[in-house]
C-alpha cells in the first residue's frame, strides 16, 4: 500500500508531518507516529477532528453529515478520523500547536533497591524511581509493558518487562534472566544496592485485551512470567472476574519462578488456575496430592495443544518468552484453535 | 448491536442508530447487547416487583438495584462488558428472589399468583457466547418488522426516559432521598413496556406519566441536594488553577463529591469540580471546604484535551464519560455506575487510591491569574428577588427570558446556542441549566438594573428549579407558563434530557426549541403528533428562531 507524506500547519503556524498509508485513515496515521491530533469519537460523527485539507487527493467516507456538513466538505473541510489520502497531502489545523500531544519516551533516574538472586540464571529487581523534573514519583505504564533499563555511563540500553502492576510510589520490579555475556547482565553481577541507573519507556503493545470477553490464556517461559505476574497483580487490583489460566513452561522444577507471589495471587484472584509444565522433571519431583492438580511432566505446548482441542470456545491467548516457545504456540494455536486470538511478545538475548 | 438512544447516534441514508461494532460513544457492540439483556432483565424483575407491591412486598435494596441497572446503561456511563456480564448473573437471582417473595405473598393472601412469560422468565445462559447468541430478544427494536416503527419509537422513548429518571434517583438515593410511590411507578412502567404495549394514544399517554414521575424524582433530587448541602447561593467559582496538588471530579454526584472533600480535607490536596459539577461551588456546605478551589475545564465532550492536561487524577461520578487516552488512563477512577475496562473503579467510597495518585502526581506548580464565573441562581436565589424580576418585566426593562438548557455536544451545530445567547437583545434574561452552558458562560452579558443577564441555574436536573421559576413568574402575573415571555431552547444528548423533556411534555409545556437534531427514534409521524399536541420546534437557526421566539411575545 502506497504511503503519502501529510503535511499539517497549524492555526499558529506550526508545521509538523507525518506518513501515512492508503489504507489508513489520517488519525490512524498520525497516531503510528505518536502525533495526537483533537479528536472524539473516531467514527465521523462527532466532528472534534475537523480540519481543512489545502491540497491533494483523498478518500473521504463513512461519516455524518451532522458532523461535516456538505458545504463545509465541498470548501475542503475533511474530518481526520473518515479521510485515507490518495496523495501527499497539505492540511490546515483551526487549532494551534499546543493542543497537539506527542507521546515520547521520558528517561528517569532510578534507585535500585534490591537485585536479589532468584535461582542461578534468574534475579529479582527492584528499583525506586526518583522523582522527575515535575516532581511525578511514579511511571505511566500500563500491565505488560516493557522500558529500557540503561547501564551506567554508557548508551547501552535494554528491555525489560515490569513484572509489578501500575503504581504511584514509583516502584518498579523486573525478572531479569542473566546470560554469560550480556553487557545488563554481567553489569547486574557487580551493581550494588542504592545505585542508579537510567530508566526509559514504558513501551511495548502487550498489554490485557481488556474489552475482550475470552477467557485469558497466558503461556509464559522463564522470565516471560514477569508481564504476566504485571497483569495478573492489575487483575486482581481490579478485581477483574475474567477467567484467566497460566501455562508456566520450564525445564525443570528448580525453574519455576515467583511461585510464591503466584500462590498470594491465587487467594485474590480466586478464578486464576496455575499450570505448572516440567518437560524434564526430575524423578525425585513428586508434588503433593494437591499440587498435582495443574502439575504436568510435559512440555508447555503439548499441554497448551490439548487444553486447546478441548476449550468450549475461542480463547485470547497471550506468551511470553524465548522466540522458540512463542513460534511453537502460534503455530499450534492456528492449527488447533483457529478463532482463538494471539498476542505475544518474544525476548531476545543481547 | 443496534442503539440510538443519544443525540450522537450514527445516521447513514436516513437510517438512525449504531449497529456497527462500534457506538459512537466507543461502546462496543458486545457491551450494547449485554446492556440491552440487563434492561430486558429488569423488565423482568420489575413485573414481578410491581405484582408483589399490589400485595404489600416492598423491596427497597431490589428497587435500588433496579435504577443501578438502568443508571449503568445511560449514554457513556459505563463500557465494561465485564461488568455487565456480572449484573445480568445478579439481575437473574434478584428476579427469581421476588419472583418467590411474590409468589409466597400471593399464597398468604389467598390469591392466585400470576404465571409470568418473557423477560419474567428468561434465564442467562452462564457462557458469554450463548448469552449474547440471545441478544436479540431484547433488542430495542425487537418486534418491530409486525408493529411498525412509530409503537418502537414510543416505547424506547418511555424507556429512555425511565433511564434518565433513574439516574436522577439514584443520584437522590445516594443523599438519602427515596420515595415509595417514585419506585413503584417506575416498575409500573417497566412491566406496562414489558406488556409489548402497541396502541399510541396509551403510549404517548404513558410517556407523560413517566414525565411526571420524573418531576417527583427531580424534587427528590433537589430536596436531596438542599437538605444536605443548603440552598444554592449567589457567588463566583474560580475557573483558574492554584499552586498545589489537584484532583479533578466529574459527572454529577454531588453526594461523592461530598465524601472526597471530607476525605481530602486534611490532606493539602486541592478539588476541582468539571463540567457539570460546576453547580457544588454553589452550595454553602460544599463550598465551605476551603480545598474545594474551583473548576477546571468546560463541558463533557472536550474532556480527552482537559484530561490530558490536568495535573492529577481524575474521578468520574457518573456519566459522561469518553473513553480515556492513552495518556490520562492510569489516573482516571471511576465510581458508582460509571465503568471503563482497565480503568481503576473506587470501591465503598474509599477514596485511598485516588488520593495516593494525586500525591504522586505533580499538581500545579503556580497560581493562574484569578478568573471566575457566577452561579448559584437557584430557584431560591432568583425567587428571592422574585418581586424585582417581577417589577422589571412590568416596567419593560427585562422583555423576554430564554432558558438556554440542557447537554453540550461536539458537533459542530451545537454553536447554535452559542449565537442564541450572544444575539439574545439586551432586555431579555438568559437561564442557563446543565452543561450546555460553558459554551457562553464565559461572555460579558451585563445585568438589567442589577439582576444579571446570565442566570445559572445549576445542574441538568435543576431544570426543577427552572420549572418553578417559570410557575412563580406565572402566577406573579396570573397567567400560565405557556403565556409568559418565556422561550425554552432546550439542547439534549442523553437520557436524563430525554426524562426532563418528558417532564416538560407532561406539565403541558407548548412551543419547546429541541435540538441540535432530533432523537433518531421519534419518526415522522410521532414527531408530527408532537409538533400538533405540544407545538415542538425543530430548531432552524440561531437568527430565525431567536427572531420567532421575540415575534411571538410581542
Amino acid at each position: 500500500m502506497d504511503s503519502y507524506q501529510i503535511t499539517i500547519t497549524t492555526q499558529d503556524q506550526q508545521q509538523l508531518a507525518f506518513a501515512c498509508r492508503g489504507d489508513q485513515t489520517l488519525q490512524q496515521g498520525a497516531e503510528a507516529e505518536n502525533i495526537f491530533l483533537p479528536s472524539q469519537c473516531g467514527s465521523g460523527v462527532c466532528g472534534v477532528c475537523t480540519v481543512h485539507c489545502q491540497s491533494g487527493e483523498f478518500d473521504m467516507r463513512d461519516y455524518n453529515s451532522e458532523a461535516l456538513a456538505a458545504d463545509a466538505a465541498e470548501q475542503g473541510d475533511i474530518l481526520l478520523c473518515s479521510t485515507y489520502p490518495r496523495s501527499d497531502l497539505a492540511v490546515s489545523t483551526p487549532y494551534s500547536y499546543d493542543l497537539i500531544h506527542f507521546e515520547s519516551l521520558a528517561q528517569r533516574q532510578a534507585e535500585i533497591l534490591e537485585i536479589k538472586p532468584i535461582n542461578d540464571d534468574v534475579v529479582a529487581l527492584e528499583l525506586q524511581l526518583l522523582p522527575d523534573a515535575e516532581d511525578m514519583l511514579s511511571l505511566d505504564f500500563e500491565a505488560g509493558q516493557f522500558v529500557e533499563l540503561g547501564i551506567p555511563g554508557t548508551d547501552i540500553t535494554r528491555p525489560y518487562s515490569l513484572a509489578n502492576a501500575p503504581n504511584w510510589d514509583g516502584r518498579l520490579a523486573f525478572l531479569i534472566q542473566l546470560h554469560p555475556q550480556g553487557q545488563f547482565s554481567q553489569f547486574l553481577r557487580q551493581a550494588k544496592v542504592g545505585q542508579n541507573i537510567s530508566v526509559t519507556g514504558a513501551q511495548g503493545q502487550f498489554v490485557l485485551q481488556e474489552s475482550s470477553l475470552a477467557p485469558r490464556y497466558f503461556v509464559a517461559g522463564g522470565t516471560g512470567l514477569a508481564p504476566f505476574l504485571s497483569m495478573l497483580t492489575h487483575m486482581a487490583e481490579m478485581m477483574d472476574s475474567q477467567t484467566v489460566e497460566l501455562f508456566i513452561g520450564a525445564k525443570h522444577e528448580k525453574d519455576l519462578l515467583a511461585m510464591e507471589q503466584l500462590t498470594a495471587l491465587q487467594q485474590q484472584l480466586p478464578q486464576l488456575k496455575i499450570h505448572r509444565c516440567i518437560s524434564q522433571a526430575e524423578h525425585t519431583w513428586q508434588p503433593d496430592a494437591d499440587e498435582w492438580i495443574g502439575a504436568y511432566r510435559q512440555s508447555v505446548l503439548e499441554v497448551m495443544k490439548q487444553t486447546l482441542k478441548t476449550a468450549a470456545e475461542p480463547v485470547d491467548v497471550y506468551v511470553c518468552g524465548s522466540p522458540r516457545l512463542v513460534n511453537g504456540i502460534v503455530e499450534m494455536t492456528h492449527t488447533v484453535s483457529p478463532e482463538s486470538q494471539l498476542f505475544y511478545e518474544r525476548f531476545t538475548t543481547a | 448491536m443496534l442503539c440510538y438512544q443519544c443525540e450522537q447516534t450514527q445516521r447513514h441514508d436516513d437510517k438512525f442508530g449504531c449497529i456497527s461494532s462500534e457506538g459512537a460513544c466507543g461502546k462496543d457492540a458486545n457491551t450494547s447487547d449485554l446492556q440491552d439483556i440487563l434492561i430486558y432483565q429488569v423488565k423482568g424483575i420489575a413485573q414481578y416487583a410491581h405484582r408483589a407491591r399490589t400485595l404489600g412486598v416492598v423491596d427497597r435494596d431490589l428497587d435500588a438495584f433496579i435504577l443501578f441497572a438502568l443508571f449503568t446503561t445511560l449514554t457513556n456511563v459505563n463500557f465494561t462488558p465485564a461488568r455487565f456480564q456480572q449484573l445480568i448473573q445478579e439481575a437473574a437471582q434478584k428476579r427469581d428472589a421476588i419472583k418467590i417473595r411474590y409468589e409466597v405473598a400471593a399464597s398468604e393472601k389467598g390469591v392466585e399468583a400470576e404465571i409470568l412469560s418473557g423477560a419474567a422468565a428468561w434465564q442467562p445462559p452462564k457462557a458469554i457466547n450463548e448469552l449474547l447468541a440471545q441478544a436479540s430478544i431484547a433488542a430495542v427494536n425487537a418486534e418491530q418488522e409486525t408493529v411498525g416503527e412509530d409503537v418502537i419509537g414510543l416505547r424506547v422513548l418511555i424507556l429512555y426516559g425511565l433511564k434518565g429518571i433513574a439516574a436522577y434517583a439514584h443520584h437522590a438515593r445516594m443523599l438519602g432521598k427515596q420515595d415509595d410511590s417514585v419506585d413503584a411507578e417506575i416498575e409500573r412502567l417497566l412491566d406496562y413496556l414489558a406488556s409489548n404495549p402497541t396502541d399510541l394514544e396509551e403510549l404517548l399517554a404513558q410517556a407523560l406519566e413517566a414525565g411526571k414521575v420524573n418531576l417527583k424524582v427531580m424534587a427528590l433530587l433537589d430536596a436531596a441536594n438542599t437538605d444536605n448541602f443548603g440552598q444554592q447561593t449567589i457567588g463566583q467559582a474560580r475557573t483558574s488553577p492554584v499552586a498545589g496538588k489537584a484532583i479533578l471530579v466529574s459527572g454529577h454526584d454531588l453526594h461523592d463529591l461530598a465524601n472526597l472533600l471530607e476525605q481530602t480535607k486534611d490532606s493539602g490536596i486541592n478539588i476541582y469540580t468539571h463540567g457539570e459539577m460546576l453547580p457544588a461551588h454553589a452550595y454553602p456546605k460544599l463550598k465551605a471546604y476551603a480545598h474545594l478551589v474551583g473548576n477546571y475545564g468546560s463541558a463533557w465532550q472536550n474532556q480527552q484535551q482537559e484530561f490530558a492536561d490536568f495535573p492529577g487524577p481524575i474521578l468520574m461520578t457518573s456519566n459522561c464519560i469518553i473513553e480515556p487516552a492513552k495518556n490520562y488512563r492510569q489516573r482516571i477512577f471511576t465510581i458508582g455506575p460509571v465503568g471503563w475496562p482497565g480503568v481503576r473503579h473506587i470501591q465503598n467510597d474509599n477514596y485511598a487510591p485516588l488520593i495516593q495518585a494525586a500525591k504522586a502526581l505533580p499538581g500545579f506548580k503556580e497560581d493562574s491569574a484569578e478568573k471566575t464565573v457566577t452561579i448559584g441562581f437557584g430557584r431560591h436565589s432568583v425567587l428571592g428577588v422574585a418581586d424585582q424580576v417581577v417589577e422589571a418585566v412590568k416596567t419593560g426593562a427585562i422583555k423576554h427570558f430564554f432558558l438556554i438548557g440542557g447537554c453540550d455536544g461536539a458537533v459542530p451545530g451545537r454553536n447554535y446556542y452559542t449565537e442564541l445567547a450572544d444575539n439574545a437583545p439586551s432586555d431579555s434574561v438568559i437561564l442557563t441549566l446543565g452543561c450546555g452552558k460553558y459554551r457562553f458562560n464565559d461572555h460579558e452579558f451585563g445585568n438589567i438594573g442589577g439582576i444579571p443577564r446570565l442566570l445559572d441555574v445549576g445542574q441538568c436536573n435543576d431544570a426543577y428549579s427552572a420549572i418553578q421559576i417559570a410557575s412563580t413568574l406565572a402566577e406573579a402575573f396570573e397567567c400560565g407558563v405557556n403565556d409568559l415571555p418565556l422561550s425554552l431552547m432546550v439542547s439534549w444528548f442523553e437520557q436524563k434530557a430525554t426524562a426532563v423533556l418528558l417532564s416538560l411534555l407532561a406539565l403541558e409545556i407548548k412551543g419547546i426549541h429541541l435540538g441540535p437534531t432530533l432523537p433518531g427514534y421519534l419518526t415522522p409521524n410521532l414527531l408530527a403528533i408532537l409538533i400538533e399536541r405540544f407545538d415542538i420546534k425543530v430548531n432552524q437557526t440561531a437568527e430565525a428562531d431567536l427572531q420567532a421566539a421575540l415575534g411571538q411575545a410581542a
